[in-house]
Order: C-alpha cells, then structure tokens, then sequence
C-alpha cells in the first residue's frame, strides 16, 4: 500500500501527530468557522499578538467581520466550558501578521484548551501534552515556566502604580538586571526588593536548581502563595517523567489582564524563536463573565517549514522524455503501467533540468527504454 | 561555539578588545584583511562584523546567539532579545538640540528632524506635545540651520559637532551606551556558555561602575 505520509511535509506531518497525542488524551477536535465578528477583538485587542486583522462586512447582515487572527477567543466567546469542564483542542489557519513583519499571512496554528476546574491535574497534563508537542517537533526542545503570581507578588511590594509595575515587568521579561536596577532606584523602590526583583530576572535553570532560589527571593513576600503552587506543580509533575525539559525563567510574560499562574514557552533548537506559548487564562474567562478556570497552549507551525526544511533527495522516481511522433495510446498504458507499481512518473517532452529524478526515461519506438 | 555579531567600527573594536580580554579572543580579527566572519575553535567563538544597526536583527532571528547595541538602536527598534549587560562602553546621550541661545515657540507645531523617529515620538508624547517628525538619515545637524527642522533629536558625544555648527542640546532624553544581547531562544539551548561569559563581564567590570 502506498505511504501516504511520505508525501507530507514536515508541517503536515506534525500536525497529525499532534492531533493522535491530543485525542489520545480525550480532547475533542473543535472545528469553526473562518470568520469571526469584529467586536470580539475590538473589545479584546491586548489579547492578540497584533491589532492588525483583515476585516469584512458580511454583505447580508452588513456586521463587520474579521479573518480569526486568534483561536482561544473563539472558543472560550463560544461557550465552551460552561457547563462542565471542557476538553478541546483546535488546527486552524489564522490570519496575522508573521514575526517581523507588518504583512499579514496564513498560520497553521494547532493547541488545546482546557476550560473548567483547573485543578493540579489538569496544569500538569496540559504542560505534559505541551512538552510531548514540543518533543513530536523535536528531540532537542525546552520549555521555560514561569509563575505570574511570583511576579506579581513580588512587585506588589514595589507600591509602585500598575503602569510603571508593567515597565518593570518589560524589563524583567528582557533580563535587564542593570536597567531594573536604574529604574527602582529612580522609583525609590526599596533596596531589598529592588534586588529580589533583579535575582527573579537573572533566574534561570531547572526546577531542581532554581526553585530553592525562588524560595530564598520570596521569602516575606506576596508572592510566597504562588511558590507553594509551583511547588505543588513541581512536584506532581515529577510523576510525568517530562521535567528535564523544563526551566524556570521569570522573563516569560503574557498581558496581565488576560493570563494568570503558570504560563510557558516552547523553544526547539535551530529555530530562534518560541514554537509554542501557553498558559492559565483565568482573567479572560472572568471578562467573558465566567467564574471558571482555563489553561492551554497553541503551537505556531509557521516557522517549521523555514527552518526544519526536509530536503527532497528526489522529486520524482522516473522522468519519462517523448518524442513527437510518440503513439499517445501507449505512452499513457506504460505510464500507467508504471504508476500502478508504486512509481512517481513525470512525463514530458524534454528533460529542461528543473525535475530531480531517479531514473531518466525515454518512450521511443513504443517502448520505455534507459535512456 | 558561541556566534557574537559585533558593531563594525570604533565601538565594535572597543567591545571585542573586552571579549578578548575575557579570554574570547580571535587574533585573525586583527589581521589586515576585509573578512567579517572570523572563527577560533580552541576558544569557542565566532565573531562576525555587521552594521550597527542590524547587530540586532542577526541576534533575534538567532544567526548570532549574542550580540553588542547602542541602547539607542535597542529602543529605536525594540528588537525582541534580551538586554543582559550594559558593557558601560561608547556612552552618550540622546539629546533634544537646536541653534544657539533660541527657543522654538511652544504654540506651533514643532518639527524634529532625527534618525530615531520611534524614540523621538515617544518622549514627545510623553511631553504631549504636537511634533513633526523629519526622518533623516544623517548629517541631522545641517536641518535646523537651514530652517528644515525646528529642533534635532540625535546622539551627542562630546557635543564637539554640535558646537561647532552653533547648536547646544536643550535637553537631554536618554543615556546611551552598548549592551550585550541575546537571542531569547540560544539563550536557553546554549546558557552554560553566554552565562559564563556574563559572569566574567560581571567580574571584571565589578567596582568599575562609576
């Protein structure tokens, strides 16, 4: 039987891996449509990585639509959730633009939500399920955790007003330990926290290494509630057998507003940007005006084809050259002939050496010969 | 193998004069050729030499795992790398400048002519003030004397250039100087390695700081 899988790329081919681990684990596909309505996004413009979406109206109803530059929205506006928990996850075009660029293109985007009760178990089995993506794309992967409730706390005892809290933030999220320095001491923010948030930035390792250190920059802080939890998740996640892929790194950020606890990056060699992002998405749940939980995490497909390029030894196993007079009839039964044994055939006039081929074959006489 | 894209020219030999120092040396880059990718095994380097302001995009999109920007090209463009050490070299400021002893009036538009549009519009609306940007791309000091621009936003040094074409800062924006970046990706797969280099920056930077 022919292989189909051979013919996939590599995109192609991890989103279907991707699509058994999840269903493996009870996640319902959930399909949608390609349109959305404006407003959702309007109303939810931080949530997005980009305020730029290609709009329509809808010539019937003249609402003005939008190509869904995001996936999540949809879900958690469509009620996902509401009743019990809710298990899903989703392989989607979405339309943004891509990193460093201001024209908008058409990402493949595959991830999971789990909307309801988030309880240890579940944080834990979507980071497994995140590391296991990772891992399908690569052997070679990491995954940085960070606790936003670590954050938070600890610039809660800055006393400083949330807009320059979210410039601290910034600088957390690009490790500036000097400019963190700089700015407290402009802010008059106490040395002792100035410092702890300084160490919370530099931070960086496994749980095994870092969480004690986390522990010692906590201590009498706000942000001790969030330690134990990560504690907790640390230690349930043990079980996984997935730990040695993972690194706390507290410059791992994602809007306030929206996200809250654990959020996570997926990083695989050779490509030198996050593949995957994800996180628990309780403040969104909470504006949609429900008291729910919700974590998840997207993989962003787009850049695989760029960097993870398979290169094709050949495009076709035989390219079959004829002549003019060549009687059609024949040509195509030995075409056919050769197909029907499992060969690529490309047929054509003259061999302009644009074809990779394995063999190179002339219909002449009536017969296929070596050429 | 850790790939270091440097600033070509006076800064970028002052910041690998520090990498050497530091035990990162390359002597091939000394020679007296026009190569810029230079290579030491034994040492577990590469360096290469690219336009200052492009130092950043080889360290986002990871050809380079770090890299050394003026401050002032890091918030011009906000690449997104990590910022992790301000190397305290090539210091200078962003500075608002114009001709001698004027004041352009508070109650027109003001125009501002500047290689740093981003930045240039950032203070101003912090300041909320009505601008036109001129964007240029050198020799910004000829624009307010030739009645382009009210007012210049542009890097000052010494102030020797400013001087010398009768214009003074009126106010100075940022603190400049070069910082060493990473991509946010090898930073991660190749830690042990910019994490050493760091702390021997640390090191021997330490108590230097002024």
């Amino acid at each position: 039987m022919k292989n189909y899988y051979e013919l996939l790329r590599n995109d192609e081919r991890y989103v279907l891996a991707l699509r058994q681990l999840f269903e493996q684990y009870g996640y319902k596909r959930y399909k949608m449509s390609k349109f959305e309505e404006y407003d959702l996004y309007l109303e939810n413009k931080s949530f997005l990585q980009s305020d730029r979406i290609i709009t329509f109206s809808d010539p019937s109803t003249g609402k003005l639509l939008a190509l869904k530059p995001d996936i999540t929205l949809s879900i958690v506006k469509n009620g996902k959730g509401v009743t019990s928990s809710d298990k899903v996850y989703y392989c989607e075009n979405v339309y943004r633009p891509c990193r460093g660029s201001d024209e908008i293109k058409e990402i493949m985007q595959t991830g999971l939500e789990y909307i309801g009760a988030v309880d240890l178990y579940a944080i834990c089995e979507v980071i497994m399920l995140a590391v296991r993506s990772l891992e399908t794309v690569s052997g070679d992967c990491i995954m940085g955790i960070s606790h936003l409730g670590i954050v938070t706390g600890i610039l809660e005892d800055t006393m400083l007003p949330d807009l320059k809290k979210n410039k601290l933030t910034k600088l957390i999220a690009s490790k500036s330990t000097h400019e963190i320095r700089l700015f407290c001491s402009e802010e008059n923010v106490p040395s002792d926290t100035a410092e702890k948030i300084e160490r919370l930035a530099a931070l960086y390792g496994s749980f095994e290494d870092v969480l004690p250190l986390v522990g010692e920059t906590v201590y009498g802080t706000p942000a001790e509630g969030a330690y134990g939890e990560l504690c907790d998740i640390f230690e349930a996640l043990k079980a996984t057998g997935k730990t040695e892929r993972l690194r706390l790194d507290f410059s791992i950020m994602n809007d306030l507003s929206y996200y809250n606890g654990i959020i996570f990056q997926g990083f695989v060699d050779e490509i030198p940007f996050s593949i995957l992002s994800g996180g628990s998405y309780d403040n969104l749940l909470r504006r949609f005006g429900r008291n729910t939980g919700a974590i998840g995490f997207a993989v962003y497909l787009d850049q695989l084809e760029s960097y993870h390029r398979s290169a094709k030894d050949y495009d076709v196993d035989i390219l079959l050259i004829y002549d003019e007079g060549a009687p059609l009839p024949l040509l195509a039964k030995h075409v056919d002939e050769l197909t029907s044994s499992g060969k690529s055939v490309r047929v054509q006039r003259v061999d302009d050496g644009s074809v990779k081929y394995r063999e190179r074959k002339i219909f002449s006489g009536g017969r296929v010969c070596d050429a | 193998m850790l790939n270091i894209a440097l600033p070509k020219g006076r800064l970028g030999e002052k910041v690998y004069s520090i990498f050497d120092s530091l035990g990162y040396g390359c002597p091939e880059i000394n020679g007296d050729n026009r190569k810029l990718i230079f290579r030491n095994e034994e040492n577990g380097v590469c360096y290469f030499w690219a336009k200052p302001s492009d130092v950043a995009i080889y360290v986002e999109r990871g050809v380079a795992d770090i890299g050394v920007a003026g401050k002032d090209l890091l918030l011009e463009y906000s690449p997104d790398v990590y910022e992790l050490f301000d190397l305290n070299v090539g210091k200078c400021r962003m500075s608002v400048a114009g001709i001698k002893g004027s004041r352009p009036a508070d109650d027109t538009t003001l125009r501002v002519a500047t290689k740093f549009p981003n930045i240039t519009k950032k203070y101003f609306r912090k300041q909320n003030r009505e601008i036109e940007i001129i964007k240029l791309n050198g020799s910004i000091e000829i624009a307010p004397l030739l009645g382009l621009s009210d007012v210049i936003v542009d890097i000052v040094e010494t102030g020797t250039t400013l001087r010398e074409n009768n214009l003074e800062p009126y106010k100075d924006i940022i603190d400049i100087s070069a910082r060493l970046i990473a991509n946010k990706a090898n930073y991660k797969f190749k830690n042990g390695e910019i994490e050493r280099l760091l702390s021997k920056m640390r090191e021997s930077t330490a108590g230097k700081e002024c």
